[in-house]
């Protein structure tokens, strides 16, 4: 009983925060904040500094150090500021709920959606439990569920924290009344940690390509767009008649980003425990949003101000595997700011998701880091991350786990990263990276996990932003079972590539 | 033996239903009549419309499966309108089916469900005597079978479900607060029979293994709606 309420008390509050934290305002999204005060127009990437200039964004000035300098606004070209529609956001993300168990129910038929009164009873009266549904069911579709939520949030005006909490009412509706099963607390804590990250990566994404004062052919294609970004922007923009208002001066958002596009065929090579060898063909999708170091600008920093996200497909005979990381940075301080270098600490939060031969693993987590950029020479910069911290959660494919749809260990445990990033300009770009997650079983074969990915990369650039690449990425695994045989084993892939960055 | 006792049931129901009307027709006309039943044009010229609304409907439930007959269908909603466009509805109704011999292996009989629902409405106007709207929403049902030749303690029962429905109707506006209504629902539910008495928690079953009937019925219904 006590938990029965304890879970209603929670949900109810959920919503009552977020109720409490309506009313006139703006959210935090660049897109729509009407003080943004200045406007920067550059790219990151040093083979295409003005790929994105277009009426309404002026050529960058690129000092000799390399530094930025960012061109003021006119604070009173402002855009008209959205209302914040708590109620919609809470009643979208209901519907949300809604579609998905109907789909499930009629399209899927699937096993979990025959709910009842007494299924939901049945769940309020359990204490929350690890579930055995499938890896990419947990894992993947979850946080895109829960991404649906809090851009139901950030599409009516909320803000990150808000949105963040919608996410998780919207979860623990999922959890207590969507499914037949017990709640589990695996499904809760991914789909909001998840549905945070992609959320607002795909909400600042989408920002940068809407503009209101665009109108005609120009405007119709931002809005496809956007909608495709960001699907429930799209959707509410064109039930609030968001889609067709104009306002007089530009209002898109103008962090700065950095984006790169990489078709290429890894060539897999065999190792330990892995006995297939073959190439397939790859899609990878990096993308940068923000600059870390702007306190400059006398801009206040938000959650999601700088992240990276980093993504592939790789497609093979059986099975298309997934990649998908990513971090951002939640609140920082610049500890260093000069022309000739940046030192930044922050809270990052870190999303990996890899599914690959050797390793399938999902880690939701929360690190301490820094950041720092070097100017070594005019046209010579080096960016390096590092960060340590939490996993919260992690799902690490196991042979040994068979529970129901479950071939997973479910852990916790610590991150360790390290990126290196020398941009040459003309002479290239060289990257490094390397992570680490070490794993203790929470449930499942009881033992330790470790995970280690080291990439190497070097770009050249051949003609505006199309480059050719080489890299060479590893996989290692090396797990230690109580009860079970220990798995060793690598995956190395190297990939030519070709790439085009924006 | 057997006819007697479905034919109690019917009657029954009916006895149900029109003593649902005569109190919903009181609760509702009273009010109605003292604000103006019969003496208000404005509804052909766009005035504002309320807000709240409550609704009795009475009508035929169609079933759309094998071995299912129709019945009588009833029931009670309130309405809230947030917009001319966009409004909600919490409906609470009562079908009552016949069931032949053979279909999910159940003995003929009747197959009568209560029906609480929340649906989202869809106005298409905002103006004018005749509102046509569409809804769609999710709800509980629970069901009731009872066989015709009834054992003092059923070894049968349907398993209640929560499950889709959807329609279209249209409200005829016969003053500022009362409107005469039509309306087609379409009931989705999918379920299963199950023996009783239950040997295992209801989360433990696991629908793939049960022999899914689908009740799926259309409630053709007519109705009275008055406004607050």
């Amino acid at each position: 009983m006590k938990r029965t309420l304890s879970f209603a008390l929670s949900f109810l509050l959920s919503a009552a925060l977020v109720r409490a934290q309506a009313g006139p305002g703006t959210s935090d999204g660049n897109a729509e904040r009407p003080g943004k005060k200045y406007a920067a127009a550059f790219s990151l990437s040093p083979d295409n500094p003005t790929s994105r200039v277009n009426g309404t964004i002026k050529i960058p000035n690129v000092n000799l150090t390399g530094s930025l300098v960012y061109e003021r606004a006119d604070s009173s070209k402002t855009p008209e500021s959205p209302r914040k529609r708590t109620s919609a956001a809470i009643a979208e993300t209901i519907a949300i709920n809604l579609l998905v168990w109907a789909f499930d129910q009629y399209v899927t038929t699937a096993e979990y959606s025959y709910v009842s009164l007494e299924t939901m009873e049945e769940g309020l009266a359990h204490w929350f439990e690890w579930d055995p549904d499938a890896f990419n069911t947990n894992f993947f579709t979850h946080p895109l569920q829960g991404c649906f939520y809090f851009n139901a949030g950030r599409a009516n005006g909320l803000n990150f924290w808000e949105s963040a909490l919608l996410t998780f009412g919207g979860g623990l509706m999922w959890e207590l009344g969507g499914e037949r099963q017990h709640p589990a607390q695996n499904d809760l804590i991914i789909t909001v940690t998840g549905g945070v990250f992609i959320g607002e990566a795909m909400y600042r994404a989408s920002s940068l390509v809407l503009n209101d004062s665009v109108s005609g052919g120009k405007r119709i294609w931002r809005e496809i767009v956007g909608g495709i970004i960001d699907p429930m922007r799209g959707i509410n923009r064109l039930i609030f008649g968001e889609e067709s208002r104009t306002v007089p001066f530009s209002d898109r958002d103008r962090t700065p980003y950095h984006g790169e596009l990489l078709l290429g065929g890894p060539a897999i090579n065999e190792s330990a425990g892995l006995t297939r060898n073959k190439t397939s063909a790859l899609l990878d999708f990096d993308f940068i949003y923000g600059e870390p170091f702007k306190e400059n600008e006398g801009e206040p920093r938000k959650p999601y101000d700088y992240f990276t996200l980093e993504s592939n497909l790789r497609f093979t005979r059986s099975w298309t595997y997934i990649a998908l990381e990513g971090y951002g940075l939640i609140t920082g301080k610049e500890l260093v700011s000069q022309p000739s270098q940046n030192h930044l600490i922050g809270i990052f939060q870190d999303h990996n998701f890899m599914h690959n031969e050797a390793i399938e693993f999902c880690g939701t987590s929360v690190c301490g880091g820094a950041i720092s950029r070097f100017q070594l020479a005019p046209a010579a910069r080096l960016t390096t991350t590092l960060q340590l911290g939490w996993i919260m959660l992690s799902a690490t494919g196991n042979p040994y786990v068979d529970i129901v749809d479950r071939h997973y260990n479910i852990g916790t445990g610590i991150i360790a990263r390290a990126d290196a990033a020398l941009d040459l300009h003309k002479l290239g770009f060289f990257f490094f990276r390397w992570e680490h997650f070490g794993l203790t079983t929470l449930e499942g074969a009881a033992g330790k996990d470790r995970l280690d990915v080291f990439q190497g990369q070097y770009t050249f650039s051949i003609w505006r932003g199309m480059g050719l690449g080489i890299q060479y990425t590893q996989y290692r695994r090396n797990s230690d079972f109580d009860n079970f045989p220990d798995i060793k084993q690598d995956l190395h892939e190297l990939r030519v590539s070709f790439s085009y960055r924006f | 033996m057997a006819e007697k006792c479905g034919s109690e049931g019917v009657k029954k129901t009916a006895r149900m239903a029109v003593a649902l009307i005569i109190v919903t027709g009181v609760c509702l006309l009273f009010p109605a009549l003292n604000f103006g039943l019969g003496r208000d044009n404005r509804v052909e010229e766009g005035m504002n419309l309320r807000r709240f609304a409550a609704e009795f409907s009475l009508g035929a439930a169609v079933p759309t499966e094998k071995n299912l007959g129709s019945g009588f269908s009833y029931g009670l909603s309130v309405h809230k309108r947030f917009t001319n466009k966009l409004g909600l509805e919490v409906f609470l109704g009562r079908d009552s089916l016949s069931l032949g011999e053979g279909f999910a292996g159940l003995e003929a009989g009747r197959l009568d469900y209560t029906s609480l629902l929340f649906n989202g409405y869809l106005f298409f106007r905002a103006k004018g005597r005749l509102l046509p709207w569409a809804f769609i929403g999710v709800g509980f049902y629970f069901y009731d079978y009872k066989p015709n030749n009834e054992p003092a303690i059923p070894d049968k029962g349907v398993v209640d479900r929560f499950a889709l429905n959807f329609g279209l109707g249209m409200d005829y506006r016969i003053s500022d607060r009362v409107s005469l209504t039509a309306r087609i629902r379409y009931n989705l539910p999918k379920t299963w029979v199950e023996d009783l008495p239950r040997q295992v928690p209801i989360g433990s079953v696991d629908p793939r293994e049960q022999d899914i009937v689908l009740i799926y019925t259309l409630a053709l219904t007519i109705g009275l709606k008055c406004y607050f």
